[in-house]
């Protein structure tokens, strides 16, 4: 044991070491994401490793404090942004990487440079990159940004005031520019399963209000998490009384259909454009009462990108004005059904399809 | 401070929420423990009777804490799907290694000159083991169990990646809404766990332990 310390203590210093470099030169360690995943392999590292245990503290120590050291970067890059890269995000979840990958694809054919941070993380973290200018442009969606991001009192349910009171309010807190939107919407909602739909007659979300106590819900953080009163649970609980489902299933968002498909869950929350309604037979559920507005997608992006590349505005509305529920829920299928595609593939295969790339 | 109210507040206005996720974390946590109990202790009590062999589970052993147990528990999802079963499996498999090391370890470090006493007063194998061996190793076989506790609490948030519900629940809401006082809401009361189950197992260990002849005397 006493011969091997001094060589544990060497093969820990040597891995924080390496850490520490990675941590440093990478911008993408400024996400919550990263700075956790660096955290916790430097802990996985500590416990594994038998060396003495005031070395092992001081490894995680120092690891912790290069993420508030490696923040100071992106500054740098705010900077040079409007010559350098542009820096084209996405959230979380298929459709908003897929029309992402579009972004990228019709700007780099038009001469951009472009950087991509696809699957970024969930809105908040989007937002907060978006306004730190770590990211250029990311789309977003009309409702999300009224509910979530500035947290609208009174949001317009129709689509069009809706559009301008956003695009309003973010050019006057954020100086963020939207762009023009997709026409069609992508509405939060509920889906269940044909069985239960046929079961209890269900058609709408004042059919399933009352029925959702004999039924399991899967759901992603957000929904039930603090957006819940906005766009989520507690906001369909106040429309329509009830919804007070039998258990919760709180899964990551890419899993909500795996819960249904597995016989985990009868009902998950579901988007206008999920691919999976049709690819699974599941049945939506109507919102009658109005309950989630207008989700009209567009990409949200800085003023002084926008400044530093001008021709960016007709080539990212020349992407929105083609998107249907139709044929991005195809497309969102080709990517989360069988066939398991690339986003990649798939937004440039659309895109020459669209005649929008070469 | 604030932030501390705020948490509070939240947990406060999600009480249902927040119980039931507490619950399902202790609940995967004991039972994680527990099968991890049942399974090592007479595996070390084999294991320590060996030579080579023993080595070679326990090393093998060794698997559960080396692998990143959300790594473990990405694996198991295709099999076991989602849920608390692929989550106690991670868990278990965690657990695993503290418990059969220090088991094997504790049993080995009886000293061979009681044993031979014991053996020369007519014990049999089983009173051996039973009123020798086990007691004189207890307050090492709890330190294991103690190490276990601590991971196992602490390692419980990952079942919510896969739908098994715990305090990970609100970790994982905290982080994609970017809010500290919803993360604070898993985080704390994970914490506190793991330091009452620590302190808890700690003077256990220290009540079984086996008084020197110097504290003998003055008592």
């Amino acid at each position: 044991m006493k011969s091997k310390t001094p060589i544990g203590l060497a093969l820990a210093s040597l891995f924080v070491l390496s850490l520490l470099l990675i941590a440093c030169g990478d911008p993408t360690a400024t996400t919550p994401a990263a700075a956790t995943t660096t955290a916790a392999t430097a802990t996985t590292a500590a416990v594994t490793t038998t060396a003495a245990a005031p070395a092992a503290t001081t490894a995680v120590a120092a690891t912790t404090t290069t993420a508030p050291a490696a923040t100071t970067a992106p500054a740098a890059t705010t900077a040079t942004a409007a010559k350098g890269k542009v820096v084209v995000a996405s959230k979380d979840f298929p459709e908003s990487i897929i029309i992402g990958e579009m972004y990228a694809a019709v700007l780099e054919q038009g001469g951009i440079p472009v950087e991509r941070k696809m699957n970024l993380g969930t809105t908040a973290i989007a937002q907060a990159a978006l306004v730190k200018g770590d990211i250029s442009l990311y789309p977003e969606y009309t409702g999300t940004g009224a509910g979530v991001v500035l947290k609208l009192a009174n949001p317009s349910n129709n689509a069009k005031q809706l559009f301008d009171q956003v695009a309003s309010e973010y050019e006057k807190q954020f100086k963020l520019t939207w762009l023009d939107v997709a026409p069609y919407s992508n509405r939060n909602g509920v889906a269940v399963t044909k069985a239960v739909a046929d079961k209890y007659k269900l058609k709408n979300l004042s059919d399933l209000a009352p029925v959702a106590k004999e039924l399991r819900f899967a759901s992603n953080p957000e929904f039930v998490g603090d957006r819940s009163a906005v766009d989520g649970l507690k906001s369909l609980q106040k429309t329509y009384s009830g919804f007070d489902f039998k258990e919760i299933v709180q899964v990551d968002i890419k899993l909500r259909y795996k819960a249904l498909v597995d016989g985990k869950a009868e009902a998950c929350v579901a988007f206008g454009s999920d691919g999976e309604l049709a690819g699974y037979n599941l049945v939506w559920m109507e919102d009658d009462k109005d309950n989630f507005g207008p989700y009209q997608t567009g990409p949200v992006v800085r003023d002084d990108i926008l400044a530093a590349y001008p021709n960016m505005k007709s080539l990212l509305n020349a992407v929105s004005a083609k998107l249907t529920t139709e044929k991005i829920s195809a497309l969102n299928w080709q990517v989360t059904g069988p066939d398991k595609k690339e986003a990649v593939d798939v937004a440039k295969t659309f895109l020459k399809t669209e005649g929008l790339l070469k | 401070m604030d932030i501390f109210v705020e948490a509070l507040t939240y947990a406060q206005e999600n009480s249902d929420t927040f119980w039931k996720a507490f619950g399902q974390h202790l609940t995967l946590s004991f039972l994680a423990l527990g099968i991890a109990l049942v399974v090592c202790v007479p595996l070390g009590i084999v294991t320590s009777r060996f030579g080579t062999v023993s080595r070679i589970i326990i090393n093998l052993s060794g698997v559960g804490r080396v692998i990143p147990s959300i790594a473990v528990l990405l694996a198991l999802y295709p099999v076991l799907g989602l849920g608390e079963q692929p989550a106690l499996v991670a868990l278990t498999l965690l657990a695993l290694p503290p418990i059969l090391i220090n088991t094997d370890t504790g049993l080995r470090e009886v000293d061979p000159s009681t044993l031979e006493a014991a053996r020369g007063m007519g014990m049999t194998t089983r009173q051996r083991l039973w009123q020798i061996e086990l007691p004189l190793a207890l307050p090492v076989i709890i330190g294991g169990i103690r190490t276990a506790c601590v991971e196992v609490i602490a390692s419980a948030t990952l079942a919510t990646f896969i739908g098994g519900g715990g305090l990970g629940d609100f970790i994982v809401q905290g982080l994609a809404g970017n809010s500290t006082k919803v993360l604070l809401v898993g985080v704390i009361p994970v914490a506190l766990l793991a330091l009452t189950a620590e302190l808890l197992l700690g003077t256990l260990q220290r009540l079984v332990s086996p008084r020197t002849p110097g504290e003998l005397r003055a008592a």
